[in-house]
């Protein structure tokens, strides 16, 4: 299981959430879930993933705050890839120095091109 | 003035000597050489006997120039031929002539007046001629005359109006006092009253001044008096009146100075100076028109002069800027407005001062709205829309300018919130979207996977979540357009709280339900109803994330069914508490708590509550909880 490169998703909608991990789990990663920026800084402390798939409007720490904590806590070694259901993603994402950004609704062919190219 | 009857010479010298009438000469010297008057003693041929020295002064002649002649050659001849006539009559039958002329030897004319008697004796009988020198009393007279005379013709001609009365009664007039009285010939006037000429108003004062004069014979001062026209009219006249001599009585000369052309000035004047009251009492009519109106107008105004200083403010502006009075604002330059104001533009920039509306409005430009936002002492941030145009003069010239403006705040925040509103629906509509579309896709790409998960529940709960979305707008819509119609029925509240409360228990492990429960119909729309009872479910859920007791209570208060709904969660913050019914307004947007919604829930809730005649209210600590609260009236309590 240690040689699978670990993602985590966070994000605060649980079947958002499941369906993110079935998918990438069955592309071969590990997957480690967080409903929001706080569960996510504690699951980063168990194990640093290869990269984040962050959604930016959550609940008691939201993305922009975790994005904060995280670089400040690890640099800029882990990509983020931002997930947001905003008009301007775009923005939002280069706030945060996001290595990409998902508009939602997004297509899972699209994200898990992404993330294949990003996280391996 | 001498008694014209002169006693008998005979009786006289009888009554005085003893002598016998042959004497007769020495007795008639004695008698008349002292008197005053003179004395000519005829015989019965009428020949001057006896010439007294009274006599010789009077003629200027000597003794032998008269003695022994007729008197028709010393008398007769001097006189005009009228007069000689009356003396021969006289002559013949004693009596007086009237005053005769004379011419006196030194070629003077003397006024006599003249007397004849008879006289006789035993022996002889003759006549006796009195000869009064009247000519100094004549004189006074003609000159008397004269200068009456001088009086009326001054009057004739005067070309002011002037009539000489009698103790009221007119006895000269001349044509100026004819024309200003409308007659034709100044004899039109005479023997007329003075009051009749009199304007009625005027008779009382005139009466008085007429008798005043003929009191005190003194002149009168200048009054002005009005008379009346034949014709009806006025005639105005400054009067003067003085007492004349006139034919040996005391006249009254009225003198009057037309006033009638200063009268019509005057009138014009009074006339000028009423309308310029009228026009002045306009202007304050138009005046306080205008500032009723400018108090009344729902929108502020300022008016600046071209210095950029206030000159005029309405009570609206004052109270719009927080200012108790127009006072602490006029006279205020814009520069120390837009200093005091903190004036900005709505992206918070600095509003530089040549760029306020009414400094636009000073350099000719018409300002259509021009929003800005003003920082203003205990409301804080508001927002101001004005418009503002210049004042220009009759030439063209700009001399003042104007602006209105109105509280634009409440505008701008609902525009804020309704962009907010668009920016939730579309995100809140693509959260379940992405849900629905990426378990779709799972389906189509990776079967197994899809079969790992509760594919078809997960889009079946993003479709429920959209239509929930959807429900909701389009029931804010039908409020909005008040069109919402409501199926009333008798409906158990609290069948209904139990059915939300079960249906949503096994979802929610984190949560523990309390139920407390009377039976409580009400009439209602039960499908309304329902959507509001499980807002507040939702809500209390929701913002409780940590979990915790959500009690749900449903009691009958007095004539009301009351249900209420109470967790444990994280509370509205007090900031927050008044603005939470209002629509579109989300208490945690941009917080660690929002939880998602459209914002529309509280007041769309609200709202039907209200179309069931009910009420909606809360309380809530942050950090500890709230308590939603509704009541609608009863219906029945045993259902």
């Amino acid at each position: 299981m240690g040689e699978r490169p670990c993602i985590l998703v966070v994000e605060d909608e649980a079947d958002l959430l499941e369906l993110l991990t079935v998918l990438l789990e069955s592309e071969g990663f590990d997957v480690l879930q967080a409903r929001h920026g706080q569960e996510a800084l504690d699951q980063v402390e168990q194990r640093l993933p290869s990269l984040v798939l962050l959604d930016m409007k959550m609940p008691v720490m939201d993305g922009n705050q975790f994005a904060r904590h995280f670089r400040h806590r690890y640099g800029d070694a882990v990509p983020i890839v931002v997930m947001t259901a905003a008009d301007d993603a775009r923005k939002r994402s280069a706030e945060v120095g996001a290595a990409a950004f998902l508009g939602k609704p997004f297509e899972l062919e699209g994200l898990v091109a992404l993330v294949n190219e990003l996280a391996r | 003035m001498s008694d014209r009857r002169a006693p008998s010479p005979i009786a006289f010298a009888q009554e005085t000597t003893s002598l016998p009438a042959s004497d007769l000469a020495l007795p008639l010297s004695v008698a008349f050489d002292a008197a005053p008057c003179g004395v000519l003693l005829l015989d019965g041929q009428r020949r001057v006997h006896y010439a007294n020295p009274a006599t010789l002064t009077l003629l200027a002649c000597a003794a032998d120039a008269v003695l022994g002649r007729p008197v028709l050659e010393v008398l007769g001849d001097r006189m005009e031929a009228r007069h000689r006539q009356a003396l021969e009559q006289a002559l013949e039958c004693p009596a007086s002539v009237e005053e005769p002329l004379l011419l006196n030897s030194d070629g003077q004319a003397r006024c006599v007046r003249l007397t004849v008697t008879g006289w006789r004796t035993e022996k002889a009988d003759g006549l006796l001629l009195h000869l009064c020198d009247e000519t100094a009393r004549h004189q006074a007279e003609v000159n008397q005359q004269g200068s009456e005379a001088s009086l009326l013709r001054f009057i004739r001609r005067s070309p002011e109006p002037a009539v000489v009365h009698l103790g009221g009664l007119v006895l000269h007039a001349n044509q100026a006092s004819a024309e200003a009285l409308g007659y034709d010939r100044p004899e039109d006037l005479v023997g007329r009253s003075l009051l009749e000429l009199t304007h009625p108003d005027d008779r009382a004062m005139v009466k008085e001044r007429v008798g005043r004069m003929l009191r005190t014979h003194e002149p009168l001062p200048v009054l002005e008096e009005r008379f009346l026209r034949r014709d009806g009219g006025t005639f105005h006249a400054e009067v003067f009146a003085l007492p004349v001599m006139l034919e040996g009585r005391i006249a009254f000369l009225a003198w009057g100075r037309d006033l009638s052309e200063h009268k019509r000035a005057d009138e014009e004047r009074q006339k000028l100076l009423a309308e310029r009251t009228r026009l002045m009492e306009e202007a304050q009519r138009h005046a306080n028109e205008l500032e009723a109106i400018l108090d009344n107008m729902l929108t502020g105004l300022f008016v600046c002069d071209t210095s950029g200083r206030l000159t005029l403010a309405n009570e609206v502006g004052a109270r719009l800027l927080g200012c108790g009075s127009v006072l602490e604002l006029v006279g205020m330059t814009l520069q120390e407005l837009a200093a005091k104001f903190d004036v900005r533009r709505l992206d918070g920039t600095r509003l530089p001062v040549e760029q306020m509306s009414l400094n636009r409005a000073l350099r000719g430009e018409t300002v259509g709205e021009q929003d800005s936002r003003l920082t203003i002492a205990r409301a804080g941030d508001r927002y101001m829309r004005s418009s503002a145009g210049p004042i220009r003069n009759a030439q063209g010239d700009i001399v003042a300018a104007v602006q209105v403006f109105r509280d634009h705040t409440d505008v701008v925040e609902f525009s804020r919130l309704k962009d907010q509103f668009l920016r939730v629906v579309a995100h809140e509509l693509k959260t379940p979207l992405a849900v629905m579309q990426g378990y779709t896709e799972l389906l189509t790409r990776d079967p197994d996977a899809a079969r790992r998960l509760d594919t078809v529940g997960a889009i079946r709960r993003g479709a429920a979540r959209i239509e929930r979305i959807v429900g909701d707008m389009a029931s804010l819509a039908g409020v909005l357009e008040r069109d919402l119609a409501l199926d009333l029925a008798p409906v158990p509240l609290d069948e209904v709280a139990r059915m939300l409360v079960t249906a949503m228990e096994p979802l929610q492990k984190k949560h523990h339900f309390t139920l407390d429960l009377a039976p409580v119909t009400v009439r209602a729309d039960r499908t309304h109803l329902e959507q509001v009872v499980q807002r507040l479910l939702d809500n209390a859920v929701r913002y409780s994330p940590g979990g915790g007791r959500v009690t749900v209570r449903v009691a009958q208060h007095d004539a009301h069914a009351r249900l209420s709904v109470t967790d444990e969660g994280v509370g509205i913050p007090a900031a927050k508490q008044g603005r939470i019914f209002q629509r579109f307004y989300r208490a945690h947007t941009d917080t660690p708590y929002d939880y998602g919604g459209l914002g529309i829930g509280l007041s769309l809730s609200r709202e039907i509550v209200s179309l069931h005649g009910g009420r909606m209210d809360f309380e809530s600590t942050e950090g500890v909880g709230s308590t939603f609260r509704l009541e609608l009236p009863l219906m029945a309590t045993d259902g």
